[in-house]
């Protein structure tokens, strides 16, 4: 009976309180046990009762639930299901008792709160003198002191361990160190040891009164709970899809914003980072794939509760926890915004204990992962050559780019001023560069005051190589950020509590001024015959070539860019218990502002670049062809500010087995951005609400609702009810369930339900009317004279005609899950089956003809359904002292676009619509023709491209329509989309005598790429040609030798279209497996440690994207997404090497 | 208890759904902000103006090859015929003229089709809403006349591409069926010279200096003659397109040849002609037979330019610059081109196509407009690049991309510098030298070679020097020889592609088919001469289909679109 008093009590706490850290509730629990033996209980209390045709255990669970008064007795001794009416106001507990047990042969006992009901009264006179005795010891406590120490296995003391006699409401807490001092009554028998994230142990006291304890760490209790949408639950009896990663193994990836280090650790989650410039390297993130094709796929992301305008530049050591929130069930309190999914974010709080200090500090040295290697300038010239060779049967004539002299010249390198060979991407980039981070936090707390307090700072620098050309300013790219947090928590009242948390980072973004895409596309796409680079440190322009490209101007000659956020967000909370009210209920109401300021300096500057001029008798001058202009100096700012509030009642009680739990609440959003459409705030709005119930522990439901508003309809259509209801059985907990080693627990849990999503491409107030927009100077006209009254008039332009009847897009998802655990919670497994269907997508029209001349807005038509399954299992033992895990995720995703208005096809191969969103198309290449025999057979089929001009090299293309004609008509689906379908993750670690390892995998499948020209077109656009073209690329000496290749034959004409249409060729598999994170450490915890008043000293070494294994073109990183031929090329993802040391006080 | 959170939740729920309710809306209200409505558009006459401006900007175009913000084009439209080879590789005019890419699913074959509708509802917004402006009467007529141009000017455009597209004489309503069909050829011809004779009667002559650039009579006067000379002309004026679109050659021709369209041309013209002196418009005739041409393309708002381009102020001139001179390529002008110039004796060129040693002495011999147009090796670019070189041997500075030997110079000002990047430059849309070749033209085609037509084109060739067309010349040989003044004198102004189009002479040889002859330059040691030896760079492809223009393909696939034959 005891220990189910214990259990309630964990679970009334649970509910009342939100936002509590899972460590912070056992505090809880042993001030409110501490404060339970201390007072004295009156038996004059008075009740009131109405129970008509209850049983008798329904009574006494009345009474319990009234007072504080715990009912003591054997099942087998009383009748507890006899059926009994009882009305009585305002009577002490012993009326009801004599009245309920009238006529039977019970009787009872009352000892201060507790009641011990027996049959006989010889029976009831043992309880009796047993509770009696046990009571006299609680009250007279201090017989024999009882000292000792608690650590993990490392010997590390756990400060905060609970240490209770065992049976009693008797406990205290370890100290720093992890000692303990209790007084205990000579009879106590047994003492437990419990602290969140170990097993508990109990041992028994005997003689003993030094205790040395080891307590075993135990990962399962680490994830008891989980952060649920306004709320924590338990893990056991949650209903909803949610996974969730702890901060500790966000930190283990040396990777400078917080989305990359999710990769491959969450179930259910697809992400791809497309760049790896210092500062805009974050990762895309679609919660279960993308279940619209018009509005936006991004999940909403919530740090401590409030939707954050940017969660990348946390610091991960702020970070407690990371929940995501799958399906409807878990995210239809987020209503409108939920139907992306949801990803909690929670910061660490302080725990009651001495303060706890960590410093860490690391510092890596980063590369690009993969990067791509260019040809020398004879061979350039020489494949140029070749290539308008083949063009010519285009052109009509073949000339010569490149002469026999000009290439002798490229090969002896005998010229380099005028025939110079410049290795642009080594030139310009930096073998590796560096980043460091620091971390200090401390966090501690009283029964009062409990406090996290955490800066960061993390220094990032870019490959570029600024040390090519003294430019005389400061241009290095990089990114510094400094990260502030504090959390409190306040005990103000017995009834009312406070969160404080107070955050700030600020950032400082340099650079060069030019856009770095086009820097990169510039290294990467300038031909080696341009220009010298640097001659006599001067910045020689082109000597033959295009003026555009040489990357040496648009990296030194440009000046520098400086932009400084920074971000500052409060969130104040009060939690007030309403027990006196209605018991189990508390009421809370918070308020958070975000403000966000944005400075960006511009310093403009061009400095003299120089022509080489050829002179007589092998002279040269170099002769500037502009003049240094001095900084012009530029700055634009963004200021943001964002308030959220929120107000709400809280209910959770317990009553006997059924424990219900309930929410109502109301908040609201505002967000003010001048830069905003139309310049005003844009808000949200909404109730939310949630019932909880739980049976025993085996049978679970849960139904959520969000009631949201969102400016984007019009006013009759602005609210949307979003309801889900889930259900949960847990198998194991039924009687019949067979207690056993193997299986301890199965749980299966079903929700349904409907969220939404309002936003697509940025546009506001979707419902009004045609609005019309100013232009001045840009999409302005000029009018008068040049020279004397020309000057330019602001015009205005009609913007998206409104559409009064839009509403939400609606999501309808279903999700099945099971959780597993066995061989004694070693393997714990979830899976998910799920399946979503979103109609009324805001798309817009795809029949409406241009002759209209406007934008329509939105329509509520699209559909399309979305589905998979996901999971993740895990499997932790040791072996002696080894202790190993070993985690695998997975995700699965399909979608198809089931309605979309689409243009009436003339073949319905080519429909979009009842494809994946993203569907590839393209021609299906079937090798080349290899000889004009092949060329000119009658039944080659015409092609529309390249005027039919065919030749040996070309591709052959299927015929698919059969018409005869190569053209649009029979390109097909190809391949999968541009973004992954399926993902998984798997790691494994251990640890051993201090040393620790754990290695992350990440891969990708069903994702398709579209490779980029210049991975296999060399030379177009006069660009550089990438190192195996040549080697790779059909010709007909190679036919006939018999030596096989790949790529059709060269080619550097624009007119050159049928090799380059989008074919099954060119459309690469993109699936990869990468080596995401490798991390080794070594804990040092030793006396001398100790007396210095270090607790534990961590190296350790990781690191992050270290091998990628893909299918894909050399160079090629299968996450860069495609950037087709145009100006400007991604920043190459880097791989890291990092070695820190991690210092606890 | 359970009852008692019942009736509190309820109350909440009540007290929140209901009280909110309304407070609910409010807070998502659209705040006052910047907010126009096309009420307020309408509501003064500055509110107005600013949406006459925006039709001016979406409905003016320029083919000089100069950033096109608007529709994102770039390409100089000389490189579609063989006035010049456009260097830079990825300019469209390979893509879609030069290789005969131009197809449905070819975006670049025509960049402007989104941006003509856009014009296009915006006049046609102007034209229903004008009469509500509180404003004078003189105005609300004007700018009815500004609309009816710029509609015409976009309907004109779009008849010289493909003949007949759907008529919309309306801002189309929320609700409205938009998926018209095509028009015919002449159903669009008729309403685009109805618009113009509505703009002609409402536009006023002049402007005060501070309007320069907005539609005037003379304006829509020539517009009209444009038009009518293009309905005369062979592509249209016709029972028997060059592809036959079963059953629907009435979108895409006449239907019949009428001499007298030649007629209305000539006649439409010599009124354009007329009434230039009431809008201050006259020919450039007093800075040197030598100076006169270039002032006119050089000097913006000269009195002879009738209507001009001004989306952009300063502009860059990147695209029409040589890589050498610190451009983006430039074009290359062909010798096909070239060889058009006349000696200043009026007679033809004598080149020797196996080449020669005496190259600048066959420049100089050369029509002043040669050095006023085409800058050539050994000619001046500016301060910056006071001598061009373009010989092959030894390698000139300003080679690279030359395939024709010379630049074109048209229209890149002087004070466009490697310091300067910028200068102002307007796109002339029409000038008055324009007319004179359209009656010239029109009126030989009608009633032969009478002595109106060459007063007209003799006017033209006087003010740069060149003697008069000899008498006594046939209706062929006038005719051959006017079309050569309008290659020459609208050399590089976006002419000349549509001219060969609408005379059916595209696909001959060495005009936008077949092979593009350049020349190769030698330095003749110790002599100040260079040898010239002219060879092939590129041969050309020409499809009979790409007389008319594709509609995308996107648009065929909504169903209301006949796609012209070939395509």
């Amino acid at each position: 009976m005891k220990l189910k008093l214990k259990e309630r009590v964990i679970f009334q706490c649970l509910r009342k309180v939100y936002f509590v850290m899972r460590i912070t509730l056992f505090f809880i629990l042993l001030s409110s046990a501490i404060a339970f033996s201390a007072n004295s209980y009156s038996q004059n209390a008075k009740f009131s009762l109405h129970m008509g045709n209850a049983t008798v255990s329904d009574v006494l669970k009345a009474i319990e639930e009234q007072s504080e008064f715990i009912f003591f007795y054997q099942d087998q001794q009383i009748d507890l299901n006899r059926n009994v009416d009882i009305a009585v106001i305002d009577k002490t507990v012993n009326e009801i008792l004599d009245q309920l047990f009238k006529g039977t042969d019970s009787v009872y006992k009352i000892i201060d709160r507790q009641i011990v009901i027996g049959k006989s009264q010889e029976q009831l006179e043992i309880k009796r003198l047993a509770v009696e005795r046990l009571f006299e010891e609680l009250q007279q406590p201090q017989k024999k002191q009882l000292k000792g120490k608690v650590t993990d296995a490392k010997g590390e003391g756990i400060p905060g361990t609970t240490v209770m006699v065992k049976g009693t409401t008797l406990a205290t807490i370890t100290d720093f160190d992890g000692n303990f001092n209790l007084d205990v009554s000579f009879d106590a028998i047994t003492l437990s040891f419990s602290f969140i994230g170990f097993k508990q142990q109990e041992i028994t006291i005997g003689n003993k009164t030094r205790f040395v304890v080891v307590l075993e760490e135990q990962a399962v209790s680490l994830e008891e709970f989980v952060v649920v949408g306004y709320g924590v639950q338990n893990k056991a009896t949650v209903t909803g899809a949610i996974s969730s990663v702890a901060g500790a193994k966000l930190v283990q990836s040396p990777v400078t914003n917080l989305s990359n280090a999710m990769t491959g650790r969450i179930s259910g989650l697809l992400t791809t980072q497309g760049s790896g410039a210092p500062g805009q390297d974050q990762t895309t993130i679609r919660i279960r794939g993308i279940g619209t094709f018009a509005g936006s796929s991004d999940p909403l992301i919530m740090v401590d509760g409030i939707e954050a305008q940017n969660y990348n530049n946390i610091d991960p050591n702020e970070i407690e926890n990371i929940s995501v929130l799958k399906d409807a069930s878990a995210t239809a309190v987020y209503g409108v915004r939920g139907a992306n999914g949801v990803l909690l974010i929670t910061t660490k709080r302080g725990k009651i204990g001495a303060p706890q200090v960590s410093l860490s500090s690391q510092f890596a040295v980063s590369r690009f992962a993969e990067i791509r290697k260019n040809s020398g300038s004879a061979e350039y010239a020489q494949g140029y050559n070749e290539a308008l060779h083949y063009d010519s049967y285009l052109t009509g004539v073949y000339i010569p780019k490149f002469s026999e002299t000009d290439i002798k010249h490229y090969r002896s390198n005998d010229d380099p001023l005028f025939f110079p060979n410049t290795d642009w991407i080594n030139l310009l980039f930096k073998p590796s560069t560096h980043q460091t981070q620091h971390n200090l936090n401390i966090s501690g707390g009283t029964e009062k005051v409990k406090y996290f307090f955490s800066v960061g700072f993390m220094g990032q620098d870019g490959l570029i190589n600024d040390k090519v050309y003294d430019s005389g300013f400061d241009d290095r790219m990089k990114y510094d950020r400094y990260n502030f947090r504090s959390n409190f928590d306040y005990n103000i009242t017995k009834r009312l509590t406070a969160k404080v948390n107070l955050s700030s980072q600020i950032e400082e973004l340099q650079g060069i001024r030019q856009y770095i895409g086009l820097i990169m596309s510039n290294v990467f796409a300038t031909p080696p015959t341009v220009s010298p680079g640097i001659w006599d440190g001067k910045l020689i322009m082109n000597s033959n070539g295009p003026y555009y490209n040489n990357p040496l101007p648009g990296s030194f000659g440009q000046g520098a860019q400086r932009q400084n956020n920074n971000q500052l967000n409060g969130i104040v909370r009060f939690d007030y218990k309403l027990d006196f009210l209605v018991k189990g209920l508390s009421t809370h109401a918070s308020i958070a502002y975000q403000n966000y300021n944005s400075l960006t300096t511009d310093y403009g500057k061009s400095l003299i670049q120089y022509y080489a001029i050829r002179l007589p008798e092998n002279k040269y001058a170099l002769a500037p062809i502009n003049s240094e202009s001095p900084f012009g100096y530029s700055e634009s700012n963004n200021k943001t500010r964002k308030q959220d509030a929120e107000f709400g009642f809280d209910y959770s009680r317990t009553f006997g087995n059924q424990t219900i739990g309930g929410l109502l609440m109301y908040n609201q959003t505002k967000l003010f951005d001048p830069y905003l459409q139309f310049g005003v705030p844009s808000g949200y709005q909404g109730i939310v609400g949630r019932v909880t119930y739980d049976y025993k522990n085996r049978y679970l439901a849960e139904y959520n609702f969000g009631y949201n508003g969102t400016e984007n309809f019009a006013p009759k259509k602005r609210f949307g009810f979003f309801p889900a209801f889930s259900l949960g059985w847990v198998v194991t907990e039924e009687s019949f369930f067979p207690k056993n080693n193997i299986i301890s627990f199965i749980k299966l849990r079903g929700s349904y339900g409907e969220v939404g999503n309002d936003r697509i491409g940025g546009d506001r107030f979707l419902y009004r009317p045609t609005s019309y927009q100013y232009n001045v100077n840009q999409r302005a006209y000029n009018f008068g004279e040049v020279g004397s009254t020309f000057s330019n008039y602001p015009s205005s332009m009609e913007g998206k005609i409104g559409n009064p009847d839009l509403t939400w897009e609606r999501a309808k998802k279903i999700d099945i899950g099971l959780d597993v655990r066995m061989w004694k919670d070693k393997i714990r497994l979830t899976i998910d089956y799920f399946d979503e269907r979103r109609d009324n997508i805001l798309a817009n029209k795809g029949t409406i003809p241009n002759i209209l001349g406007a934008t329509l807005p939105a329509y509520n038509f699209g559909k399309m359904k979305n589905g998979g399954v996901d999971g993740e299992i895990n499997y932790t033992d040791k072996v002696g002292k080894l202790n190993y895990w070993l985690k695998g995720i997975f995700t699965i995703t399909h979608n198809v676009v089931q309605f979309q208005d689409e243009v009436n096809r003339p073949y319905s191969y080519q429909l979009r619509t009842g494809q994946r969103f993203g569907q590839e198309f393209g021609l299906v290449a079937e090798g080349v023709y290899n000889s004009w025999e092949e060329v000119n057979d009658a039944n080659r089929p015409v092609s529309a491209y390249n005027s039919n001009k065919i030749q040996p090299g070309d591709f052959r293309y299927k015929d698919v329509n059969g018409d005869g004609i190569i053209n649009e008509f029979d390109q097909v689906p190809i391949g999968y989309s541009a973004f992954p379908e399926q993902s998984y993750g798997f790691s494994f670690g251990g640890d051993f005598k201090g040393f620790d390892i754990s290695v992350l995998f990440q891969g990708i499948t069903n994702f398709s790429h579209l490779a980029s020209k210049k991975f296999y077109k060399g030379w177009q656009e006069d660009g550089s040609a990438i190192a195996y073209l040549n080697e790779r690329s059909w010709t007909q000496e190679k036919y006939i030798a018999g030596i096989k290749t790949d790529f059709p034959h060269v080619s550097a004409s624009s007119s050159q279209v049928h090799n380059y249409e989008s074919n099954t060729f060119w459309l690469e598999d993109a699936s990869f497996l990468r080596l995401k994170n490798v991390e080794v450490g070594y804990t040092l915890t030793s006396y001398v440690l100790k007396r210095l008043g270090v607790r534990s000293v961590r190296v350790y070494l990781n690191g992050n994207n270290l091998l990628t294994w893909h299918n894909m073109l050399p160079g090629e990183d299968p996450e860069i997404p495609n950037y087709s031929d145009g100006n400007n090329e991604p920043y190459p993802l880097t791989k890291t090497y990092n070695g820190g040391i991690n210092v606890k006080f | 208890m359970r009852n008692i959170f019942i009736i509190c939740s309820c109350i909440a729920i009540y007290a929140l759904s209901t009280s909110c309710e309304k407070s609910f809306n409010d807070f998502l209200e659209k705040a006052p902000g910047i907010d126009v409505t096309e009420d307020t558009i309408f509501s003064s006459k500055a509110q107005v103006e600013t949406l006459v401006t925006s039709a001016y900007y979406w409905g003016m175009h320029t083919d000089a090859g100069l950033w096109d913000e608007r529709d994102k084009s770039d390409s100089p439209i000389s490189g579609a015929c063989e006035e010049t080879e456009a260097v830079a590789p990825w300019f469209w005019t390979h893509s879609v003229w030069n290789t005969g890419g131009m197809s449905p699913s070819n975006s670049s074959s025509d960049m402007r089709w989104i941006t003509r509708w856009k014009a296009i509802r915006i006049v046609n917004t102007l034209i229903e809403r004008i009469d509500e402006v509180p404003t004078d009467d003189a105005y609300k007529t004007q700018v009815k006349g500004e609309a009816k141009f710029l509609r015409a000017l976009n309907y004109f455009e779009m008849f010289k591409h493909y003949g007949g597209v759907p008529i919309v004489d309306h801002s189309f309503k929320p609700g409205e069926d938009p998926l018209i069909q095509r028009g015919t050829l002449e159903e669009n011809f008729n309403f685009l010279i109805k618009d113009c004779e509505d703009a002609i009667a409402a536009l006023p002559s002049t402007y005060p200096s501070k309007y320069r650039g907005r539609a005037t009579k003379l304006a829509a006067l020539s517009l009209k003659s444009k038009a009518l000379l293009f309905a005369a002309s062979p592509l249209f004026n016709t029972g028997t397109p060059v592809l036959e679109l079963s059953g629907h050659n009435n979108l895409i021709c006449f239907g019949n040849f009428d001499a007298n369209r030649w007629k209305l041309a000539a006649d439409a013209a010599k009124v354009a002609i007329d009434a230039a002196p009431a809008s201050g418009c006259s020919l450039i005739t007093d800075k040197g037979v030598d100076k006169n041409y270039k002032y006119v393309w050089e000097v913006m708002d000269n009195p002879e330019i009738i209507l001009a381009e001004k989306s952009e102020g300063l502009r860059s001139f990147q695209y029409l610059t040589p890589a050498s001179m610190g451009g983006m390529m430039g074009n290359t002008v062909t010798f096909n081109f070239v060889k058009y110039y006349e000696k200043k004796n009026g007679t033809p060129q004598i080149w020797d196509m196996t080449g020669g040693s005496d190259l600048n002495q066959k420049y100089a011999e050369l029509d002043p407009r040669f050095n006023q147009s085409i800058a050539h090796n050994g000619s001046y670019w500016n301060v910056d690049f006071p001598e061009i070189q373009t010989t092959t041997e030894p390698v000139g500075r300003d080679l690279s991309g030359c395939y024709g030997g010379c630049w074109q110079r048209k229209p890149v000002p002087d004070a466009y510098t490697m310091w300067y990047k910028e200068a102002y430059g307007n796109w002339t849309m029409f000038r008055l030298a324009e007319l004179y070749l359209n009656y010239a033209e029109a009126l030989n085609e009608f009633s032969g070679p009478v002595q109106a037509a060459f007063d007209a084109v003799n006017l033209i060739r006087a003010r740069s020097g060149m003697p008069n067309f000899p008498a006594g010349l046939t209706k062929d040989q006038f005719r051959a020889k006017i079309r050569n003044e309008r290659a020459i004198e609208l050399a590089f102004d976006g002419h000349r592609v549509w001219d060969e189009r609408r005379w059916l002479i595209s696909d001959t040889e060495g005009l936008m088919k077949g092979s593009m002859w350049g020349m190769k330059i030698y330095e003749i040691p110790g002599s100040t001469e260079f040898r010239y030896e002219p060879y092939v760079f590129s041969v050309r492809t020409f499809y009979p289909r790409m007389y008319l223009h594709p509609f995308r393909q996107s648009e065929v696939d909504k169903g209301y679109i006949i796609q012209n034959p070939g395509y």
